[in-house]
């Protein structure tokens, strides 16, 4: 087998060889990875869906008007465009974070069979998105082209289409980490993009949600004129208008071909100059990447003495979870972010909604003189309460998180039961601002009374309480303790799953308890708190409880 | 100080036992070199010792407690460095020193005189206010064996503590063990550089698949041997066991 071969394997492993595999019954199971990545790919299904059928409509409309490949095109720079921003996402842990190339370079291998290999895997995972996309344009075309030059555009655009968009993204993070120093903390990088990821998300929610309410026409006009949106994409994936033209063609010969021989040139141009690129900006960026030193600046006693303040124990590892919680992007932006950005794409998602006026009809049905409507609120307020805890993915992934460091938690003199309960309570110092930062917009939106607003506040407490000592117990019971990336014990973990199945299937009982038992408000009040109340304290016990014994068992 | 009596470990379902009825002692005043080859069972034994394995049977006492039925007063009564120096890689070293000292109650004046003696004889002044994620493997080990023996313990449990240091952080370390056994306290540590077992240790305890095939004085161990040196010893004893 040749090196770059070789390389390409041994590189695609550590990517992503030992996170396929999920522990069941204390063995590792390759098949339950791949039956997870089934089911996330399955949940895809209804937004390729939906893409479909706006795809269609697109294709069909510019196809009246005699001008099918500025539609595609603009179709293929937005997916140019995504596998762009996945590319940014992706490169750096790739390239840099890795830690394998340090390995290797002793080893006598050429420079570009190390970049090969490790551009051939990200390029890998570029194909999948350029699949899923232009299996979507294949099928929306398939009325409009005959199925011969189809086939062949769909194919050769596929191979070219995610070459371009990567070789940017990924010099562009070359140089990010060759010249500055802000890339090269792993840390502060992932944090980053994890965020600005997050933000694109938002925004093309927020995009989508626009483009789905102007009709196909507007598109149309729209496009025709050259917006500078996408006159500069059409510019910077400059392969996508020829071989957006090629699907123009109604032959290969003579039509298509020459066109796609065109990007395929640019892809190929693209290539050459990523590796002369990468020659001179790759490896110099990489070393040392590992060990940023410090600052060098000595301590003084004054230094010393302000920064050694004792404090308990309890609030000492209080304080140390939520200093890891929060400076580990992957716990971070998996466990808080979402619970706080949750209530802004929900009150995203309810801007058309308020613009069209439906709101108010909405809100001239709500009556909170009437028994059933605070009845009702009260049994909503309670099931927020368990959607919240479930966002909150902090301690159903606690005990995951220590990893191999878990050994700590048995040698220092500070019992069991102190060190679950600052875990615990590391949960709950996140999940009473999440909880308010839903409730009071909502309290505002809905202005139901003060004491509905309180009754509201006891409600969804417990709830929430619940889904955290829950989530500890269930990660007391199964913890993922063997992982080389901490995305492994938090992204990969079945926990978060089966707690939020957990609470999912308690709210449904809830709510069908709620509308048909609990219509009065005071029986609705106190019949809530009792049930949610006794299933918080019996989470406690079974986590605090009972976890002196699973400790133990755990090594 | 440190008492290991009639100890046996088997993981799992394993018929094997990773540790074989040992039984040790290191009185006050002594330094216990532990060698062993590996995967003979020198890291089960520390895990045992400093309570994160339980041992099926026999009795630990640190100190006069007993690991297994007061964890608390005998965890309070050693300082542990372990093998690997990888952890709290997200905190600052002071922040890492802080949340050690809080663990063992240090009091702020003690864990000020500590930090300051301790960081100046490693060489961690520059180092203590950066995250342990941005030291090398030495001043790794160095902030972890700060956080070890900031309060002040008796007994000092040290895996492999000499890797990775520079010569006088070793040269330092070193010191520092032979005073705190002066002292009337004890040192244990686990070690596979044998010319340092040699030079420091008042005892050796050497075990190979399990059990103990010798504890006592080097000298004693060399009397047995025709005046081998301890490497040549090691070579001998592991290889006919």
């Amino acid at each position: 087998m040749s090196k770059y071969w070789s390389l390409t394997k041994t590189f695609m492993k550590t990517a992503i060889g030992a996170s396929m595999s999920i522990k069941l019954g204390g063995t590792e199971r390759k098949w339950a990875g791949i039956v997870l990545v089934i089911i996330i790919a399955i949940s895809f299904a209804p937004i390729l869906w939906m893409l479909y059928y706006v795809m269609t409509d697109i294709f069909l409309i510019f196809d009246m008007v005699g001008e099918l490949p500025v539609g595609v095109g603009f179709v293929l720079n937005i997916g140019s465009l995504l596998i762009f921003v996945f590319s940014m996402l992706a490169a750096p842990a790739l390239f840099y974070f890795a830690k394998d190339v340090e390995y290797v370079l002793p080893l006598p291998i050429k420079p570009t069979q190390i970049i090969g290999a490790k551009f051939t895997i990200a390029l890998v995972f570029e194909y999948l998105i350029a699949i899923a996309l232009m299996g979507i344009v294949f099928f929306a075309l398939r009325d409009l082209l005959p199925v011969g030059v189809l086939t062949f555009n769909t194919i050769v655009t596929l191979l070219a289409l995610p070459i371009l968009p990567m070789v940017y993204s990924t010099v562009l993070v070359m140089l990010l980490m060759r010249v500055s120093r802000f890339g090269r903390n792993p840390d502060r990088y992932t944090m980053f993009v994890g965020i600005l990821a997050v933000v694109i998300a938002i925004g093309f929610s927020m995009y989508a949600g626009q483009a789905f309410a102007i009709d196909g026409d507007a598109l149309v006009n729209s496009l025709m004129g050259q917006p500078v949106a996408m006159t500069t994409l059409n510019t910077v994936f400059i392969g996508n208008g020829f071989a957006a033209r090629a699907f123009g063609a109604d032959v290969i010969f003579g039509g298509a071909l020459h066109n796609q021989l065109i990007n395929i040139a640019i892809a190929a141009v693209a290539i050459l100059v990523f590796f002369a690129l990468a020659k001179v900006l790759y490896f110099a960026g990489i070393i040392g990447l590992s060990e940023s030193g410090s600052s060098g600046k000595k301590s003084t006693v004054e230094d010393i003495s302000k920064n050694t303040k004792g404090q308990s124990k309890f609030f000492s590892y209080l304080a140390k979870e939520l200093r890891l919680l929060f400076r580990s992007p992957t716990a971070f932006t998996n466990s808080v972010l979402g619970a706080f950005l949750m209530p802004i794409i929900l009150g995203i998602s309810l801007v058309p909604l308020m613009r069209s006026g439906d709101f108010d009809e909405l809100f001239g049905m709500i009556n909170f003189s009437d028994p059933r409507t605070v009845a009702f609120t009260l049994v909503i307020m309670t099931l927020l309460g368990f959607f919240i805890g479930g966002m909150v993915m902090i301690t159903c992934t606690t005990i995951s998180r220590e990893g191999k460091s878990l050994f700590i938690m048995k040698y220092i003199p500070v019992p069991y039961s102190t060190q679950l309960h600052a875990k615990a309570t590391s949960g709950i110092v996140v999940l009473i601002p999440a909880l308010l930062f839903m409730m009071v917009p909502l309290q505002i939106l809905f202005q139901a009374p003060a004491w509905l607003f309180v009754c509201g506040l006891v409600l969804v407490l417990p709830g929430a309480l619940f889904i955290n000592y829950l989530g500890l117990y269930i990660d007391l019971l199964r913890p993922k303790l063997t992982w080389d990336n901490e995305q492994a014990a938090v992204k990969q973990n079945l926990n978060a799953i089966l707690v939020m199945g957990i609470s999912w299937a308690l709210a449904a009982v809830i709510a069908v308890l709620g509308w048909f038992v609990f219509t009065n408000p005071w029986v609705a009040f106190f019949g809530l708190f009792g049930i949610t109340g006794l299933l918080a304290f019996t989470a406690y016990y079974l986590a605090i409880g009972k976890g002196n014994k699973l400790m133990e068992r755990l090594h | 100080m440190l008492n290991l009596s009639n100890v046996s470990k088997t993981y799992g379902n394993n018929t094997v036992k990773a540790v074989d009825n040992i039984s040790l002692e290191v009185k006050a005043g002594h330094i216990l070199g532990f060698i062993g080859p590996n995967g003979a069972g020198k890291t089960t034994a520390i895990k045992m010792i400093t309570g994160i394995l339980k041992p099926d049977e026999g009795v630990i006492t640190v100190n006069g407690s007993n690991i297994t039925d007061e964890p608390i007063a005998a965890k309070q009564n050693f300082g542990y460095v372990p093998d690997s120096p990888d952890m709290f890689l997200r905190l600052k070293g002071f922040e890492y020193l802080n949340f050690m000292g809080d663990m063992y109650q240090v009091p702020d004046n003690q864990r000020q005189e500590k930090i300051t003696t301790m960081a100046e004889t490693f060489e961690m002044t520059g180092a203590l206010s950066a995250r342990i994620q941005s030291y090398s493997h030495g001043m790794r080990q160095k902030i972890i064996i700060m956080g070890a023996l900031m309060h002040n313990p008796a007994v000092w449990i040290l895996d492999e503590p000499l890797t990775g240091l520079d010569p006088r952080s070793s040269f330092q370390l070193k010191e520092m063990m032979r005073q705190h056994a002066q002292a009337g306290n004890c040192v244990f540590f686990s070690t596979h550089m044998l010319e340092v077992a040699e030079k420091l240790c008042d005892k050796i305890a050497l075990i190979n698949k399990g059990k103990i095939i010798f504890f006592g004085e080097l000298e004693e161990l060399k009397d047995k041997h025709n005046q081998l040196s301890l490497e040549e010893i090691f070579m001998e004893v592991t290889a006919n066991v």
